[in-house]
C-alpha cells in the first residue's frame, strides 16, 4: 500500500496536481476497496481537479456528471433518441418493411449519459459526479442504487452490467446536507484551504516559468486575504488566476507594482462587498508584509 | 484497550470508541478498516490514520475531530479539550474553562440540567426540563447541542413567502411550454405528458443583532447556539454581534465546526464582554449594512437585555428608523419574565412602543413562543 500511495503522489504530481499522503491514501483506498469517494471543501480548493488529475495519472477517461437542481435519470443515465426513432419508423414505412419493437429500441438509438457511459467502458474510467449537493434528494436516492450495483436496467433492453467498475468521485460544496445513506456508502475526504508550502508548490507546478520569489509573495498575500472577514474567500483556483494575471503584466515583485496589484485584485475578490471591505491601505500594508 | 488484544479486537474497540463520539461507524466499516490496514506492508501510524479517517468520517466536523480520537485510542494520548464527547462526563465537567463569552465552554457550575436529567429518567422529562429551564442554569454541553437542533427545528416553522423562481411539477400549476414540448417528442408531438411549474416558497430574510455585552453573559451560551442554528438553517440569514461596536459574524456562524467558529471569533477578538451601546450599534448597522441587507420582507431580530449606556431617546430614534426598513422588528429580551425585572420601566416601555413585538427569551419554551409569534 505504501508503494501505491507514493506512486500515486508522484503520478499526480506529473499531472500537475500536488497532493499529500492524506488524499493519496483515500484515493488508493477507493481503488482497493472499490468504494466511491465523497470530497467536500470550500469552492476553489481543487475538488474537481482531483478527478481530472486521477484520470490523467491512471491514463483513463474522465466522465463528468454535473449535478443541478432538477437533474433526472434521463440526463444522467440514458435517453432514447426519439427523433431518430421517428425517422427510422418513417423510413421503414416508405420501404414497406415490417417493424418490430426491438428494431426501434435498439442500442443505436440509445443516447448514453454519463452514468451509463461510465459502466460501459472497457478500462475503468474516473466518474466525476460534481456538486452532488445541488441535485434533488430523489436523484440522490437513485444515485445510491446505481453506485451500489453498478448495473442499470433499461426496460426495453434489460439490465446492463458494468464492464468495468468506474472510480467514482463525488464532490459537494455543502449547500445542502447529503443523506446519511449516501455518506455511509462513500469514503470521505475534506479538502481545506492549503497551507503556505502546499499552495506555493501548487503555484510552482502550474507556473514553472515564474520567479519563485514572486510566487512566494503571491501566496503570502492570498493566505492573509483568506483570514480577512470577506464574503468569498479566494481558493487555489483564484490564486492561480491572479498569478497568471500578474505575469501577463510582467510583474516581478508585488511592492513595485501597487497599481497592477489593485487592478488585478478582482481575480481574488469576487463580490462588491469584498471590494468595499478591502481598502487601499489594507492592500498597501499587505504588499509590504508580503515583500 | 487491552495491551494484548488481537488486531480485530482492537479494531472493534476503536469502532466502539468512535461510536461513543457520535460517529456513525458500522460493522462493515470495521471490516474495511481491517482490509485497509492489512494492505500496509509495515505499520505506519500516519497512513493508517489516513485510511481509518477516510473510512470512518462522513462529515467535515468528524474529519476535524478524528485525529484526537485516533491518537487517544491508538497512541494513548489525551483526547484534548473537554469538547470531545467521547470522554466520560466526569472528565468533561472537571476543570472547565471560562471560554469566549460562554460559547459552549462554560463550566458546569450552574448545571441543573444534569441534576434534573438524573431525576427525570425518561426522555420526555428531560425535554420538558430543558424546555422550561432558564438559560442562566443551562450550560451543559449536551443541552447546548440540543438547543441548536431545536433552534433549527423552530426555524423551519417560520412563515414562508412565494418566491419568483419556479420549479417544475408533473401535477398542478402553470403549464410549462418548453418542458411539455420536450416530453411530447416521445409521443410523436402529442402533449400527453404535460409539465407544470409552480412558484417556490422561500423563507424571509432573517437579520439577527445579538448583544454580547457583560450583562448578557449568563444568557449567551444558549442564545449563541440559537442564533447559529437560525443562520445555518437559512442561507440568506445574517448575524451580527454588538457591545460597544457592531460586528458581522455570519461567516463564522456558518462554519460547521464549532471549534473553528470559536477560533475565528477569538482570533478577531470580537466577543468582548464589556459595556453596551445599543443605539450606537444600531446606528452602525444602519449606516454600514442596512441598505444592502435589509429587504422589505426581512425580519429583524434584536437579542438584548436592553441595558444601554446611550441616551434612551437615541435608541428610540434608531428603532423607529429600523422599523421602517423591515417587515417586522422583534426584540427578544431574556430578562423580560425574570423575577425582579420590571417590564414597565422607562427603557423597556420605550422599546415596546417602537418594535413590532417584544418577547421573552430566557428559555427554550420562550424561544418557541417567539417563533410562533413571528408567524402571526
Amino acid at each position: 500500500m505504501q508503494e501505491k500511495i507514493a506512486q500515486l503522489i508522484a503520478s499526480l504530481k506529473s499531472c500537475r496536481y500536488i497532493t499529500d499522503d492524506e488524499l493519496a491514501t483515500t484515493l488508493v483506498l477507493m481503488e482497493v476497496l472499490g468504494r466511491p469517494i465523497l470530497i467536500e471543501g470550500e469552492a476553489g480548493v481543487g475538488k474537481t481537479a482531483i478527478a481530472a488529475a486521477l484520470a490523467c495519472a491512471r491514463d483513463t477517461q474522465l466522465i463528468r456528471l454535473q449535478c443541478y437542481e432538477g437533474i433526472d435519470a434521463s440526463s444522467a443515465v440514458y435517453e432514447w433518441n426519439y427523433t431518430q426513432q421517428l425517422l427510422w419508423i418513417k423510413i421503414c414505412e416508405q420501404r414497406d418493411e415490417s417493424l418490430h419493437e426491438s428494431d426501434i429500441y435498439d442500442q443505436r438509438f440509445l443516447l448514453e449519459r454519463p452514468l451509463l457511459k461510465s459502466i460501459r467502458q472497457d478500462k475503468a474510467p474516473v466518474l466525476l459526479i460534481d456538486e452532488v449537493d445541488r441535485a434533488d434528494e430523489a436523484f440522490e436516492a437513485f444515485l445510491l442504487e446505481v453506485l451500489s450495483d453498478f448495473s442499470i436496467t433499461i426496460p426495453e433492453l434489460g439490465t446492463l452490467e458494468a464492464r468495468s467498475i468506474p472510480h467514482v468521485i463525488l464532490t459537494s460544496n455543502g449547500t445542502r446536507e447529503l443523506s446519511d445513506a449516501l455518506r455511509r456508502r462513500c469514503l470521505f475526504h475534506y479538502v481545506p484551504f492549503p497551507p503556505f508550502d502546499k499552495e506555493l508548490a501548487i503555484l510552482a507546478a502550474h507556473l514553472p516559468e515564474v520567479d519563485l520569489k514572486l510566487l512566494m509573495q503571491i501566496t503570502k498575500f492570498v493566505q492573509t486575504v483568506r483570514d480577512w472577514d470577506i464574503q468569498k474567500r479566494p481558493g487555489v483556483a483564484e490564486t492561480i488566476d491572479w498569478a497568471r494575471a500578474l505575469c501577463s503584466f510582467d510583474v516581478s515583485l508585488l511592492v513595485d507594482n501597487p497599481d497592477i496589484v489593485r487592478t488585478t485584485l478582482s481575480c481574488l475578490l469576487k463580490t462588491t462587498e469584498d471590494h468595499r471591505f478591502v481598502s487601499e491601505q489594507d492592500v498597501a500594508a499587505l504588499m509590504a508584509k508580503s515583500a | 484497550m487491552p495491551e494484548h488484544a488481537s488486531a480485530s479486537e482492537r479494531i472493534l474497540g476503536f469502532v466502539r470508541h468512535l461510536r461513543t463520539a457520535e460517529f456513525d461507524v458500522t460493522g462493515e466499516d470495521a471490516v474495511l478498516i481491517g482490509r485497509a490496514l492489512i494492505g500496509f506492508s509495515q505499520p505506519d501510524p500516519r497512513l493508517s490514520r489516513n485510511a481509518c479517517r477516510a473510512i470512518c468520517c462522513q462529515k467535515r466536523e468528524q474529519w476535524q475531530r478524528f485525529d484526537e480520537l485516533f491518537e487517544a485510542y491508538w497512541l494513548h494520548r489525551d483526547a484534548g479539550p473537554q469538547d470531545d464527547p467521547a470522554r466520560p462526563a466526569e472528565q468533561k465537567s472537571a476543570g472547565g474553562t471560562g471560554g469566549l463569552a460562554g460559547i459552549g465552554t462554560g463550566t458546569d457550575v450552574f448545571d441543573t440540567y444534569k441534576r434534573d436529567d438524573a431525576g427525570a429518567g425518561a426522555g420526555a422529562g428531560r425535554q420538558t426540563t430543558i424546555a422550561k429551564a432558564d438559560f442562566r442554569f443551562l450550560n451543559n454541553r449536551d443541552a447546548m447541542r440540543r438547543v441548536e437542533r431545536i433552534a433549527e427545528q423552530l426555524a423551519s416553522r417560520l412563515p414562508m413567502r412565494l418566491g419568483r423562481r419556479r420549479k417544475l411539477t408533473t401535477r398542478s400549476g402553470q403549464l410549462a411550454l418548453g418542458p411539455t414540448l420536450r416530453t411530447s417528442v416521445r409521443c410523436g408531438g402529442l402533449p400527453l405528458d404535460p409539465r407544470y411549474s409552480v412558484r417556490r416558497y422561500v423563507p424571509p430574510r432573517l437579520v439577527l443583532l445579538h448583544d454580547v455585552s457583560h450583562s448578557m453573559t449568563f444568557n449567551n451560551p444558549l442564545l449563541f447556539r440559537f442564533t447559529r442554528g437560525l443562520v445555518r438553517r437559512f442561507k440568506t440569514a445574517e448575524a451580527f454581534v454588538f457591545h460597544t461596536r457592531l460586528f458581522r459574524v455570519t461567516p463564522m456562524y456558518r462554519q460547521s465546526s464549532l471549534t473553528r467558529m470559536k477560533e475565528l471569533l477569538e482570533a478577531n477578538n470580537w466577543l468582548w464582554l464589556g459595556g453596551t451601546c445599543i443605539a450606537d450599534s444600531l446606528a452602525e448597522f444602519r449606516d454600514r449594512f442596512a441598505a444592502s441587507i435589509l429587504e422589505a420582507d426581512s425580519i429583524l431580530i434584536i437579542i438584548s437585555d436592553g441595558f444601554d449606556s446611550n441616551e434612551p431617546a437615541r435608541l428610540v430614534e434608531e428603532l423607529r428608523a429600523l422599523k421602517r426598513q423591515c417587515r417586522r422588528l422583534v426584540w427578544l429580551n431574556p430578562m423580560l419574565e425574570r423575577e425582579g425585572f420590571n417590564p414597565d420601566k422607562g427603557e423597556v416601555r420605550n422599546v415596546r412602543r417602537n418594535v413590532d413585538r417584544l418577547l421573552p427569551a430566557h428559555s427554550l419554551e420562550a424561544l418557541r413562543r417567539c417563533i410562533t409569534a413571528m408567524r402571526e
